[in-house]
């Protein structure tokens, strides 16, 4: 999966390579570092084009397509007229002035409106402070709410991803044409479950130590150990070694395999003789 | 205002500030243009991908965070994306790069138009460090990277058309962006920035 990641930052994968690589993400830390600098460099790529300066009145039509967009929303989100309606007032203001309305005081109004003016703003103010601590509230349940959703989303993820390898697996192993082969040298033992029809092989390697640090094991396929024009299958640097190999065409086209170890990412064509490699006569 | 960070623009695009769309769009548009142009080869599906990468921009602000990667990452990604779905949904592939010594966008057409100083860094990446650690790459490994990034153009397909193994070209690709990012490295660009 490791060698994917490239491609995948670079959006090189098909679809359905796409939502496998997507599926074993989440449980992979070290394929989601190589993601995160490999998206890094290849954010620097668009700084490389030829730059053309766009057509003057593009600004305007994107702000055009948002206002258009603002307005659509506004509209949807509008509330009934009636709703909008000020609420009726509990008491009209004439009613609070009518306690002076007996001696015709102007400087009684003038009091009564400042003393009116006061009880409005304070009551504004307060509500104000209510309506910004429910904000608050609401952001900060709206924080834990994501928070708790992206947990669950990142577990489905690892299930999902788990569960389409096993599937893979599963469907290889119980394919009609299934194949068990197997290479022993030197310690080391490669078994492949394949369909030979398929591209696709599940490979478990046992024997191998820890790749040394700056090394990778490198795996690869060919026609045959005598001319070998191998293809390179992976790259991997642990020693509990499980993996889903895809070639170029059929398994039944290779008979050979062999594991090097190369520098870290490995490498265009082996450059040091296989610590293990041998024959294997996959049916077709 | 061009000193604001990106980020902080960002953020304010996302509690509605038409005013910070705007500067990134100042600050952007060429590029995602460019970029956009160069992938699809028609100017008029060129300027509706740009349209719509701002527009996204605008819609999509408030999901943006610095945990994704620097802000100019995240853009140029919604453009890449973008563009790729245009290119595989028309099933259009543009003229390859190595395959027509006439094609507009060569690489030595890119190192003819080098930036003055007047070009700002991108993201903290300076454009003429970019351009140079691509030219810096193996030709093999520039030629698979080109092909994927702007060809929109898929491992297997890359490996059909040259006629090679698919493993070489997914090792040439993983290797191809190792090695860009250290070039970008050694050329003093800080790995926090990558």
């Amino acid at each position: 999966m490791v060698v994917m990641a490239a491609a995948y930052a670079l959006d090189a994968l098909d679809a359905p390579e796409t939502a496998v690589f997507e599926a074993h993400l989440p449980t992979c830390p070290e394929c989601a570092q190589i993601v995160g600098e490999m998206r890094s460099v290849v954010a620097a790529l668009p700084l490389t084009v030829p730059f053309v300066d766009p057509p003057a009145d593009l600004k305007q039509r994107v702000f055009d397509r948002v206002h258009a967009l603002q307005s659509e929303q506004s509209n949807a989100h509008t509330i009934a007229p009636a709703s909008l309606a000020a609420p009726e007032p509990r008491h009209d203001w004439r009613d609070f002035f009518s306690i002076f309305s007996g001696g015709g005081f102007a400087v009684g109004a003038a009091v009564a409106s400042l003393a009116l003016l006061l009880v409005t703003g304070s009551a504004l103010l307060r509500q104000r402070d209510q309506i910004t601590g429910l904000q608050g509230q609401l952001v900060e349940q709206q924080l834990v709410q994501t928070a708790a959703s992206s947990r669950h989303q990142q577990q489905i993820a690892q299930l999902q991803g788990q569960l389409a390898q096993r599937e893979g697996v599963q469907a290889l192993i119980n394919s009609p044409d299934g194949q068990v082969v197997q290479v022993h040298q030197s310690g080391i033992a490669a078994r492949l479950f394949t369909d030979p029809k398929s591209e696709r092989a599940y490979i478990v390697i046992d024997g191998l130590p820890e790749a040394p640090q700056g090394r990778d094991y490198q795996i690869w396929l060919s026609p045959d150990g005598k001319n070998l024009q191998p293809v390179s299958v992976g790259v991997f640097r642990d020693n509990s070694g499980r993996w889903l190999l895809e070639a170029n065409k059929p398994l039944s086209s290779y008979g050979w395999i062999g594991v090097t170890e190369e520098p870290d990412g490995g490498s265009p064509a082996p450059t040091s003789k296989p610590l293990m490699g041998g024959e294997f006569q996959p049916e077709s | 205002m061009d000193s604001v960070q990106d980020e902080e623009l960002a953020t304010r695009v996302g509690q509605g500030d038409e005013a910070g769309l705007g500067l990134l769009y100042d600050r952007y548009a060429r590029v995602v243009y460019s970029l956009t142009l160069k992938m699809v080869r028609n100017q008029q599906v060129a300027e509706e991908l740009t349209q719509e990468v701002f527009v996204r921009v605008w819609q999509q602000a408030s999901t943006y965070s610095r945990e994704k990667g620097r802000f100019s990452s995240w853009l140029f990604g919604i453009a890449h994306h973008l563009a790729i779905d245009e290119l595989r949904r028309r099933k259009a592939r543009p003229q390859q790069v190595y395959d027509n010594p006439d094609a507009p966008h060569s690489l030595l057409d890119v190192m003819d138009n080098v930036p003055g100083p007047d070009e700002q860094a991108f993201g903290g990446i300076r454009r003429e460090y970019i351009i140079e650690a691509l030219a810096r790459l193996p030709v093999p490994q520039r030629e698979v990277l080109e092909l994927s990034y702007f060809g929109g153009l898929t491992q297997s397909e890359i490996a059909d058309q040259r006629g090679e193994p698919l493993g070489t070209i997914k090792t040439r690709t993983r290797l191809g962006l190792q090695r860009l990012r250290t070039n970008l490295l050694a050329q003093g660009v800080q790995s926090d920035t990558l």
